[in-house]
C-alpha cells in the first residue's frame, strides 16, 4: 500500500465511509501498528485544525499586521507612571510650600470683603519700585538701596504731624504695632509686619470693616498693598474693636506709609509710617 | 474602540479592529516577553498565538469574559510564553508563581495544540495556491463533485487524485518541519 492509498484509507475512515470489511481491517491494524495509528491521528488533527477558513484568514491577517505595521511604541511602565505621579505630587508640594511662604499682600482673610468695597485696581498692585520680585535675591540691600526710596513723602508727613504717628480723631484708633518709625529688616526677601491696634467700634455689620493701605514714598494715592484686618472681638457689644493683620510683605528697602480707613465711608482713621532696611542701607 | 470589541474583531476577522488591538495590547505583551528573556519576534509570536487561542476560546458557547480584555489577553500571553520557555529550556525551568494564571481556568492553554496549529498552517501556506484552495474545500467537507466544479477540474476522479497528491505533500511538509519533532516532546 503506497502513501496515496494509505491516505485515502485514512480519510475514508475519518469520514466514516469505509465498508464494514475495510473498517474491521483498519481497526485491527490500529491495535497493532503504532506508526499507522500515529499517521491516522495526524490526519485527524490536520483535518480539525485546517477546517476553519475563518481561523486561517485570521492567521493571514495577523501575519500581515505584524509584518506590515510598525511596532507600537514601548509601553509606559505603570511603575514609571507611578514614579512620575509621585514626582509631580512632590513638585506640586514644593510649589505649594513656596507659594505659601512667598509673601503675599494678604495673609488676612479677604474673601468676605465685597468686591465693591475693595479697590481692585489697587489690590495687590505690584509697584515695581517698591516690591521685590519673588525671584529677586535680596542678599545685598545696600546694593539695592536707592536713597530716593527713603525720601520722606510730604503729603503723608503732613498727615502724620509731630511724633511720626497720629490718629485723625484723637482716641479713635490706637496702634500697638508697628511702633512709629520702626525699621524692618528684609529676611529672605520678605518683611514681616504685625499691624495691631484698637479702633472705635461702630455698627458696621461687615466682617472686615477696616482697611489698611500701604504706600511707598512715591505715591500717596496708589497703595502697594491692601489688607483687611480681622476684628478679633467682634462678638457682643464692644466699645473698641481689636484688629490685627499679620503680614508678610515683599518690599524693597525704602520709606513706607500706611493708613487705616473705615471701608463704609472711606474715612481716614490713622496714618503711620515705617521703613525697610534703612539702617542696613544707610538710607537718608 | 472598546476593549470588549476586540473579541468581535477577532471572531469576525475585522482588520481595522485587529490593528487597533495590536496597537493597544502588543506593547504590554512585548514588555512581558522581554521581562522574561524573549525578543521582539518572540513577542510577535506570542501575540499572534494568543489571538488564536482567544479565537478558539471565544467560539465555545460557555465563553464569558470575566475580566478586562487586556488582562485576559496578557494572562493568555503569559501562560503561552512561560510554557514555551519551559519547553525550550533543556534544564528544568520553574515558572515563577506570579507568572502563573492557572487558577483561572479560562486562561489555560494547550501548548501542543497551539504549536500544532501553527505548524499545520505554515505547511498549508507553503503549498501552491491550487492545492491550498482544494484542501481547504476538502477540509470543509465539500464533496468531490463540488470541489471539481469549484476548481474547474474535468472530473470528480481527477479532483480526488489532486486532493490526494496535495494532502500527501502537506503531510510531507509537516513531517519534515523541525517543529514536528519538537511536538513529540511536548
Amino acid at each position: 500500500m503506497d502513501n496515496l492509498e494509505q491516505n485515502d484509507l485514512i480519510e475514508r475512515y475519518l469520514d466514516g465511509t469505509l465498508s464494514p470489511a475495510e473498517l474491521e481491517a483498519v481497526e485491527a491494524r490500529l491495535a497493532t501498528d503504532s506508526a499507522f495509528s500515529a499517521e491516522l491521528e495526524l490526519h485527524r488533527q490536520i483535518q480539525v485544525e485546517l477546517a476553519d477558513p475563518k481561523k486561517l484568514q485570521l492567521r493571514d491577517m495577523l501575519g500581515d499586521i505584524l509584518r506590515q505595521e510598525p511596532a507600537p511604541p514601548e509601553e509606559v511602565s505603570p511603575n514609571w507612571l507611578k514614579m512620575a505621579g509621585i514626582g509631580l505630587i512632590v513638585l506640586l508640594g514644593i510649589l505649594g510650600i513656596w507659594w505659601i511662604s512667598v509673601p503675599t499682600e494678604h495673609t488676612t482673610p479677604v474673601s468676605p470683603v465685597q468686591p465693591s468695597q475693595q479697590v481692585p485696581s489697587q489690590q495687590n498692585a505690584p509697584n515695581p519700585d517698591s516690591l521685590a520680585k519673588p525671584s529677586e535675591k535680596v542678599q545685598s540691600p545696600i546694593a539695592m538701596a536707592d536713597q530716593a526710596s527713603f525720601k520722606l513723602n510730604p503729603v503723608f508727613e503732613a498727615r502724620l504731624g509731630n511724633g511720626g504717628i497720629r490718629s485723625t480723631d484723637g482716641d479713635q484708633v490706637q496702634m500697638q504695632s508697628p511702633v512709629s518709625g520702626t525699621d524692618f529688616t528684609i529676611i529672605k526677601g520678605q518683611v514681616k509686619i504685625n499691624f495691631k491696634g484698637t479702633a472705635q467700634a461702630d455698627d458696621d455689620p461687615q466682617e472686615f470693616p477696616l482697611q489698611l493701605n500701604i504706600y511707598n514714598n512715591k505715591s500717596s494715592d496708589i497703595p502697594v498693598a491692601q489688607v483687611a484686618p480681622i476684628i478679633t472681638n467682634r462678638k457682643g457689644q464692644v466699645e473698641k474693636w481689636t484688629f490685627s493683620a499679620r503680614e508678610t510683605l515683599r518690599l524693597s528697602p525704602g520709606q513706607y506709609y500706611y493708613t487705616l480707613e473705615r471701608k463704609s465711608d472711606g474715612e481716614l482713621l490713622f496714618v503711620g509710617k515705617f521703613s525697610v532696611d534703612k539702617k542696613v542701607s544707610g538710607g537718608k | 474602540m472598546q476593549q470588549t470589541d476586540f473579541i468581535s474583531a477577532i471572531l469576525s476577522g475585522d482588520r481595522v479592529g485587529l490593528s487597533r488591538m495590536y496597537v493597544s495590547i502588543f506593547p504590554a505583551v512585548r514588555k512581558l516577553v522581554r521581562d522574561y528573556g524573549g525578543s521582539e519576534d518572540d513577542a510577535k509570536d506570542v501575540f499572534q498565538d494568543a489571538t488564536i487561542v482567544i479565537y478558539e476560546k471565544a467560539q465555545k458557547p460557555d465563553f464569558q469574559l470575566t475580566s478586562q480584555f487586556s488582562t485576559f489577553f496578557i494572562g493568555i500571553s503569559r501562560n503561552l510564553w512561560m510554557s514555551r520557555r519551559q519547553k525550550k529550556s533543556a534544564s528544568e525551568v520553574t515558572i515563577p508563581e506570579e507568572a502563573k494564571y492557572m487558577a483561572d481556568g479560562s486562561l489555560e492553554i494547550d501548548l501542543l495544540q497551539v504549536e500544532r496549529g501553527k505548524l499545520f498552517y505554515k505547511a498549508l501556506r507553503e503549498l501552491g495556491e491550487d492545492c491550498q484552495k482544494l484542501l481547504q474545500l476538502f477540509f470543509q467537507k465539500f464533496s468531490m463533485e463540488e470541489i471539481a466544479e469549484e476548481m474547474g477540474f474535468g472530473s470528480e476522479g481527477y479532483a480526488r487524485r489532486r486532493k490526494s497528491q496535495c494532502k500527501d505533500r502537506l503531510v510531507e511538509l509537516i513531517k519534515n518541519a523541525p517543529e514536528f519533532q519538537e511536538l513529540k516532546n511536548l
